[in-house]
């Protein structure tokens, strides 16, 4: 199954979204949160995203969902450090980091493959709230 | 092509939570399952637009299943609607 990984500034706003993802979907699903930096401070750390992302992974892939600015370099870095066979599984979903991680997380436990997984989390930049 | 009209029995209409049920046992069929209401035809396949259809309790949804396994995707998606996707 492919994994989600959560990268915010926040490790309370990670935390929080995988939280709202599994208890929204109610089956299995590996979402794992990747937030803040390793004392809690506010801030991303690719060392933490590349565990997570290893820890993600059981081998169909992750995607990422990502907040802002230097969270989709913190990003870029960890899949750096990667094995290279592992990178290429590997992606950021160009889309809101909550609706996404919850339309992705869906996508995900229904069998999603990698490109159904990201594209349900980019799907939700186009769809108006109200 | 199966079309059925059914009416939304949630208290808080169909939300994001119904929406995952749907979208769940739509996938365990070949089927295209769609929904339309008020004008806005959308895809069981479109998570984040079914997730914001908005129909509020007492609404009417059509639903259209074409397919192989169309009427066993009809029924189950029918069943999901009237015991309000398992919802008090």
């Amino acid at each position: 199954m492919v994994g989600i990984v959560i990268v915010s500034h926040s490790n309370k706003a990670a935390q929080g979204i995988k939280e709202l993802s599994i208890q929204m979907i109610q089956s299995p699903v590996q979402v794992i949160d990747a937030g803040g930096m390793v004392d809690g401070d506010i801030g991303t750390d690719a060392n933490r995203i590349k565990d997570a992302i290893e820890k993600a992974d059981d081998g169909d892939g992750v995607v990422v969902l990502v907040d802002l600015g230097s969270a989709i370099m913190s990003t870029e870095m960890a899949i750096e450090f990667l094995d290279r066979e592992q990178r290429e599984r590997v992606v950021i979903a160009d889309g809101p980091i909550l609706e996404g991680a919850i339309a992705a997380s869906l996508q995900a436990s229904i069998g999603g493959t990698l490109v159904q997984v990201k594209g349900a989390a980019e799907e939700c930049r186009e769809v108006s709230k109200l | 092509m199966l079309e059925r009209t059914i009416e939304i029995q949630n208290r808080e209409g169909f939300h994001a939570r119904p929406a995952t049920v749907l979208i769940k046992e739509a996938s365990k069929y070949g089927s295209n399952i769609e929904i339309e209401h008020n004008g806005r035809l959308v895809s069981c396949k479109s998570i984040i637009s079914l997730m914001t259809l908005k129909a509020k309790q007492g609404d009417t949804v059509k639903v259209y299943v074409y397919g192989d396994d169309e009427g066993e995707a009809m029924d189950s998606i029918t069943s999901l609607f009237n015991n309000r996707f398992g919802e008090e």
